[in-house]
């Protein structure tokens, strides 16, 4: 069975684009799915915007330039689709006064297995504001270094160090008030 | 830590991917819903790229028809309703010419003729 990292993904891509999507999809879907998830909460959510992002690899796979890893590129894309996603439940609720989203959202907590603090702490991250929530989950979580974070956000590397520390300050204030 | 401060410098982090597994069979539906989507998306670029063309077309077509009807007009006005039309305006500048040419004096007469006859 072929790998996508024995590939020169570049190249393969002008010769054979559906065998490089076909092996985005199996090698990298379970891991989009688990950051996609730890933004946005419900499987539901999580699903829209996978498949909105594999979509969307599809569309784009020609402009691939090969300067980052191909993983790291789509990550970029399910992350944006994250935000886009997030920006939107945000407007709306805001305007509807609806709460449906992040009242399924909590009732999703109870699935997490741990201790209290654990499910605390899911909550608090819940609560940070979109472009917080994603800097938090992809440095705490994901393990992506600062520089990194900073092209994939388009913001300076200074500012994602500074959302990170706000958002470490806020869920600490949470769990320990509350 | 229930009675201590909570601090990410004392907290032990704790994988989480169990709690964010996805349901039984997930991927495959995945794959096919994905599959589904690219091909509904490519018909519908199909169908896009064909709108610029259906307009140019039906222009076209709705010029053609409009010559053709207005040349078949213009053929069928020349062969036999431009004479009726000369009629009329010849009947109608006769009538004009002549009570143009008539004096006061015959205008009374004819009136004069028509409330003896009458």
């Amino acid at each position: 069975m072929t790998h996508i990292e024995d590939l020169n993904i570049k190249e393969e891509i002008k010769i054979n684009p559906h065998l490089v999507f076909n092996l985005i999809v199996r090698s990298y879907s379970k891991q989009l799915y688990t950051s996609i998830r730890r933004i946005v909460i419900t499987h539901q959510d999580t699903d829209d915007i996978l498949q909105e992002t594999l979509l969307k690899i599809w569309k784009n796979l020609s402009s691939f330039k090969g300067e980052s890893k191909i993983y790291t590129w789509a990550y970029k894309i399910a992350i944006n689709e994250s935000l886009t996603f997030l920006r939107s439940k945000k407007r709306k609720s805001w305007l509807l006064f609806d709460n449906t989203y992040e009242n399924e959202a909590r009732d999703n907590f109870d699935y997490i297995n741990g201790d209290i603090i654990d499910k605390k702490l899911k909550e608090a991250i819940f609560l940070l504001p979109p472009k917080q929530k994603l800097v938090f989950n992809m440095r705490y979580y994901d393990e992506i270094p600062f520089k990194e974070i900073a092209q994939i956000l388009k913001l300076n590397e200074g500012g994602i160090k500074a959302q990170y520390h706000h958002a470490t300050k806020k869920i600490e204030n949470f769990i320990n008030n509350d | 830590m229930k009675n201590s401060k909570f601090s990410f410098s004392e907290y032990k982090k704790k994988d989480d991917s169990e709690d964010l597994k996805a349901p039984e069979g997930y991927y495959n539906e995945l794959e096919n819903n994905v599959r589904n989507k690219i091909s509904s998306s490519n018909k519908q670029s199909f169908i896009n790229s064909l709108i610029p063309i259906a307009s140019i077309a039906s222009v076209i077509i709705f010029v053609f028809v409009f010559i053709n009807k207005k040349y078949d007009s213009d053929t069928n006005d020349s062969n036999t309703d431009w004479l009726s039309y000369i009629d009329e305006d010849i009947e109608e500048q006769n009538y004009i010419s002549i009570t143009d040419e008539l004096t006061e004096e015959e205008l009374n007469a004819i009136y004069e003729d028509f409330i003896s006859a009458n």
